[in-house]
């Protein structure tokens, strides 16, 4: 496991107990904001994991906004 | 003048700058754009075995003839209007792809949200993403047509999921457009049914259906549309049922492993996710780029859309964001295919999951993603542009303070509108290949179009080492392509092959042998480049076997001529005389003289069980006598006489009675359909 791997999961651990969808978009969003100048200097490893997390945290933040839509 | 027609002009000036080359005059021909010399492909009755494919000599034609029977009719129409070629593949491909995809996202964006009027950009994302003019350039024209009418195919799925109703007119307009969608590809068809069935779960599980509600929903949305789409496709669903590999099976029947997945694997998450084709702009297959940080602006803008569904009222809407949120999630991770991160799910769909296997190149997920996106990023735009707009509604006391306050929103529609023309500027700037350039055919070529349709008899052409863009062919002059004859990659072990091959080349009714001119560059090629130098040693070495006669001066297209090649139908024997009539590409009649019995007729087309010979006495009664075909040479088919005696034998393919029944079970769907559409407007 990585260095980005373990931030990455403590990051996601405090998210889900917030649960609050939007601040899992927001990482999300700053995963995708903070790769694109990795990705300009080819830094493409952190580039590329920072894409997969951005994946996973809005694939979250999706599961969340059901799970409110369903109970409301 | 008003703001909107400001923008239809606009947008009209962006489609005639990036598509010119379609609205200029020249010739066309790229990729998997063929030129065709005549319109005899597309027959307007669909035919389950076709002369020219299969290499030249034929080949079991109903799994392909979904695609056939859609272009067919306007191509017929072409012809019986005397258009020529390059004008009729822009009027039938070029221009309606810019016409459907242009109105079906703007009727997408439209109606699933009706205050949302920023179409522009639903357009620009849709109509002229890096991915589908990729396509484009590539000559998949009928691939893209599949894609511009599939917003349009889902959005009368949603529509009707959302009405929860059963109203026969819909779910059969809804059913044709479906079928109409698998005729013109299969593949979009599939990511279609993908898409519609994870909208029919999400609706399911947001608004807590009950089983029978999802039942019937799935009624109206896939089993009665399925049945229109089965029966208005029986021309070729019915005889692949009965004799052969399905379109599945075809489409994947030369790369099934995982290994051809992971090679064709080109795109990474990054790509896919930012809706960025790797080999944009070049398009040279297999030559990935590095990722342009630039277009991550675009997951950016479409994800951003998240941050709206709480401050959202409309429940629908919500559901609407969240979907196509998946769904641009599931496409993005579908479309890198065997890539990390989890390549091995997508290995697995490929193996194991129904259908999948059409999908050795997972680049097609990336239709899924451009309609996502072509409705997020407009709404993130709406939303952000509204959002500035109430934020800083003037109330200043300064003149050019308020005006600034006022502009703001504006500037930011603006910068968003140049970004989005700055990540496809290349195909502003002309760097676009493929069907963005206009090439010039040879005038060789046309001479020797000339001298091979001028040839009376059946006869074929083998072309070393395969055949060329311009090349000729036609029904009565099927091209072999030498390289997939023999089976040979090597140029070495193939022209030592050819050498060897004079009888069997002979007895495939072979009359010249042809060394292409390769004008487009794409034949002779050391490193992915044109190399005169192959070319040269390629006609040196044709030019030194013996039993090869140059015969004609083509220019640099090198034209030999074989000794004593046989017809379409022939003997071995030496009393028997045959004389055969070609009635259509799945039956022929042949007059036979002075056979004996167990003479043997040899018809030089691919091996297929599913020929056969029928007797016919002297007044056309048929005996009832069958022949089936056996293999000759483990090449050709061949029919040994039971009886001697003249008499005419009648040679058909048996999957063609399939296709004619398909075909009626096809038209009456059709007619049936259009009926109950017009009966149940007019009493509406």
């Amino acid at each position: 496991m990585k260095p980005q791997d373990i931030i990455f999961i403590l990051i996601l651990i405090i998210l889900l107990y917030k649960r609050k969808a939007e601040w899992f978009v927001y990482t999300g969003l700053a995963c995708l904001i903070v790769s694109a100048p990795l990705f300009y200097f080819q830094i493409f490893f952190t580039a590329q994991r920072l894409t997969y997390y951005a994946v996973a945290f809005f694939t979250i933040a999706v599961l969340i906004y059901i799970l409110k839509l369903k109970k409301s | 003048m008003k703001f909107s027609y400001i923008k239809i002009i606009l947008f009209g000036v962006i489609i005639l700058i990036v598509f010119r080359a379609w609205f200029l005059p020249g010739l066309i021909a790229s990729g998997d754009l063929e030129y065709l010399w005549n319109y005899d492909f597309f027959s307007l009755h669909p035919f389950s075995w076709n002369i020219k494919a299969g290499e030249g000599l034929g080949v079991f034609f109903v799994p392909y003839l979904w695609v056939y029977m859609v272009l067919s009719i306007p191509f017929n129409l072409a012809k019986l209007l005397n258009i020529p070629w390059d004008t009729a593949q822009r009027m039938i491909l070029f221009y309606p792809f810019i016409g459907i995809s242009v109105f079906s996202s703007i009727l997408f964006l439209k109606k699933i949200f009706p205050s949302n009027r920023f179409y522009l950009f639903s357009t620009l994302i849709f109509t002229m993403n890096t991915y589908i003019l990729n396509i484009v350039a590539g000559g998949q024209l009928v691939f893209a047509l599949a894609y511009a009418l599939a917003p349009i195919t889902l959005l009368f799925a949603i529509n009707i999921i959302d009405k929860g109703r059963f109203r026969i007119r819909k779910i059969i307009i809804y059913g044709l457009l479906l079928s109409l969608q698998v005729m013109i590809d299969i593949r979009v068809g599939y990511i279609l049914f993908v898409a519609i069935s994870l909208y029919l779960i999400l609706d399911g599980i947001i608004e807590r259906r009950q089983v029978k509600n999802i039942i019937k929903n799935s009624l109206n949305v896939f089993i009665l549309p399925c049945l229109i789409l089965v029966l208005t496709n029986a021309f070729w669903i019915l005889p692949t049922l009965i004799f052969g590999t399905s379109p599945a099976g075809q489409l994947g029947v030369n790369y099934p492993t995982e290994e051809s997945v992971r090679f064709f694997s080109f795109a990474k998450l990054e790509n896919t996710i930012s809706l960025l084709h790797p080999n944009w702009p070049e398009n040279i297959f297999g030559k990935a780029y590095f990722m342009k940080p630039e277009f991550l602006l675009l997951p950016i803008l479409a994800y951003s859309s998240l941050l709206f569904v709480s401050k959202i009222k409309n429940r629908k809407s919500k559901i609407y964001i969240i979907y196509f949120v998946l769904l641009g999630l599931i496409g993005a991770f579908l479309a890198k295919g065997a890539n990390e991160p989890f390549g091995g799910i997508y290995l697995w769909l490929f193996d194991n999951f129904p259908g999948f296997i059409m999908f050795r190149d997972s680049t097609k997920w990336y239709a899924l993603v451009a309609v996502s996106y072509s409705i997020l990023i407009p709404f993130t735009v709406w939303k952000i542009y509204k959002l500035l707009k109430s934020q800083l509604s003037p109330g200043g006391e300064l003149y050019f303070v308020q005006k600034i306050q006022k502009f703001i929103p504006k500037l930011f529609l603006i910068l968003t509108f140049i970004l989005l023309i700055f990540l496809i500027h290349p195909a502003f700037l002309g760097q676009l290949t493929g069907s963005f350039k206009h090439t010039q055919m040879p005038e060789d070529y046309k001479k020797l179009e000339k001298f091979l349709s001028s040839q009376n008899n059946f006869s074929r052409t083998f072309w070393v080492p395969q055949i060329q863009r311009f090349g000729f062919y036609s029904n009565s002059n099927p091209a072999i392509s030498g390289k997939v004859f023999f089976n040979i990659s090597s140029s070495e072990n193939f022209l030592s092959k050819l050498r060897e091959s004079q009888e069997m080349l002979e007895n495939s009714a072979v009359r010249y042998v042809i060394v292409p001119y390769d004008s487009e560059g794409e034949i002779f090629l050391e490193d992915r480049k044109y190399n005169e130098e192959l070319y040269l040693a390629t006609v040196k070495k044709v030019e030194e076997i013996e039993w090869l006669k140059r015969v004609e001066s083509f220019g640099e297209i090198a034209v030999f001529e074989v000794p004593n090649p046989k017809g379409h139908f022939w003997t071995d024997s030496s009393s028997l005389k045959i004389n055969y009539r070609y009635l259509e590409p799945t039956r022929y009649e042949i007059d036979i003289k002075n056979a004996k019995e167990d003479d043997l007729i040899v018809f030089s087309e691919s091996f297929d069980s599913n020929w056969l010979a029928k007797k016919k006495d002297a007044i056309g009664i048929d005996s009832g006598e069958l022949i089936q075909s056996s293999a000759y040479d483990e090449r050709f088919n061949s029919f040994k006489l039971k009886s001697g005696g003249d008499y005419t034998l009648e040679i058909f393919y048996l999957p063609q009675k399939w296709v004619n029944i398909g075909l009626f079970v096809s038209g009456a769907t059709l007619i049936i359909s259009f009926i109950i559409i017009v009966y149940t407007y007019r009493k509406k």
